[in-house]
């Protein structure tokens, strides 16, 4: 009896994850508390960096394979990933979550939404630099965006072996927005620049608010057919919102639907940050790519903001630009906080949602030509 | 290759970083301009706008 219980015991040590365990996984499980401590007693974006950090401890728990190949919530997670299906339809909550009103109100703020490509582009372009071929190169430049789900759909059709550096990158990037941007928004504008107060954006009316998604949808998916599974459903979410008939449908686009999705998807994320496919040069290059990216989107958006400045003659605050890479709504706040420490006057929230919005629009439309011009 | 419209795909697509980058930002910056003079003709055809 002693020595059945012996070999059982022996069994269970064996095939325990203390047995198999390397020094890899050891270092992504750190990876993972770090993450969550940031989420946690930092603040960072808990909602997405604490699944994000959960997920890439269990992924990283030893002897435990079969936990992302065996039918069951994790393999489903992954596929959900994989296939395309979250980021959709957390565009879907983002149509819902989202006016469009002061885009729509100051339509001229779509070029500080275009500008806000050009990470997109810069990091593409040091990518192929650095050796990784395009299709690699162009889902790293479009961390750039600041748009995670745009990301991770871009990437599962082009480079989906760098799904996993590629989705942490982005939605690390996108959490430490209030961290990153501001310096880049002091060192671009000037005192006078940063204290400029803008007017009141005019009243958009019900017609326009549901005839603006429905144009834009038949526009871009008419010319970029690759992403009206995610414009598609950013505007159909809108419409809902500013139908006034679809209440219901909206408030579960915008709510339960939205956080159910951002669990899977974040924790999916985390899921694929395994030591053996995340633990090397590439990734490390992918993040310094997706700095990079960042940080040239960011201040392209500001500079064409100065530009505005300068042609409108000092109605708008270049601030608002940096608000052009995605990053809903965070990118905007930080707008709004950097203006109001030059002058507490400053009310630029909404004013910073025309580029944010233009800048979600502008990051599916880069991710669109892209496939058009990869797939 | 044969194109959806069944014409033969002539050109090779180009690996060239910068061409990839110069037609990218084309395209994104035409669109949103596209953009910008759509929303503006729905606000001059808007029935509702108080004139």
């Amino acid at each position: 009896m002693f020595e059945a219980f012996q070999v059982a015991l022996a069994a269970v040590w064996n095939d325990s994850g203390f047995v198999g365990f390397q020094t890899g996984q050891g270092i992504m499980i750190l990876v993972g508390l770090l993450l969550l401590y940031l989420a946690f007693i930092k603040g960072y974006e808990p909602l997405l960096l604490s699944p994000i950090a959960f997920g890439c401890i269990l992924a990283n728990i030893p002897a435990n394979e079969a936990m992302l190949t065996d039918p069951g919530i994790m393999k489903l997670i992954l596929a959900g990933i994989h296939n395309e299906i979250f980021p959709p339809l957390i565009f879907l909550g983002v149509g819902a979550m989202t006016d469009f009103g002061p885009l729509i109100a100051n339509p001229a703020t779509l070029r500080m939404g275009a500008a806000g490509q050009v990470g997109v582009f810069v990091a593409l372009y040091g990518a192929m630099l650095l050796g990784f071929n395009v299709k690699e190169a162009a889902s790293i430049g479009i961390i750039g965006g600041a748009d995670g789900p745009t990301a991770i759909y871009l990437t599962a059709k082009l480079a989906p072996h760098l799904l996993g550096a590629v989705a942490v990158a982005a939605y690390s990037y996108m959490s430490l927005v209030p961290l990153i941007q501001p310096p880049i928004m002091k060192l671009l504008t000037t005192q006078k620049e940063r204290e400029c107060v803008m007017e009141q954006l005019r009243t958009v009316t019900k017609f326009e608010k549901l005839v603006f998604p429905i144009v834009a949808t038949l526009f871009i998916c008419f010319l970029l057919p690759a992403i009206t599974p995610l414009m598609g459903m950013l505007m159909l979410g809108n419409l809902f919102r500013e139908s006034g008939v679809t209440d219901r449908l909206s408030d579960t686009s915008q709510n339960a639907m939205i956080n159910i999705v951002t669990i899977f998807l974040a924790t999916g994320t985390g899921l694929t940050m395994e030591a053996k496919a995340f633990l090397n040069v590439q990734t490390l290059m992918i993040i310094g790519l997706g700095l990079v990216a960042f940080i040239s989107g960011t201040a392209a958006g500001v500079l064409v903001g100065k530009i505005m400045y300068h042609t409108s003659g000092g109605k708008v605050n270049p601030l608002i630009g940096s608000a052009g890479v995605s990053a809903v709504p965070m990118a905007a706040r930080v707008s709004q906080v950097v203006g109001q420490k030059a002058n507490p006057a400053n009310f630029l929230l909404m004013h910073a949602m025309g580029p944010n919005v233009s800048g979600v629009i502008g990051t599916a439309v880069a991710a669109g030509t892209m496939l058009a011009m990869l797939k | 290759m044969i194109a959806a419209g069944g014409r033969e795909k002539v050109l090779k697509m180009t690996t060239n970083p910068l061409l990839i980058l110069i037609i990218n930002m084309t395209v994104v910056f035409f669109v949103l301009f596209v953009l910008e003079l759509l929303t503006r003709g729905i606000y001059f055809i808007d029935p509702t706008r108080k004139k």
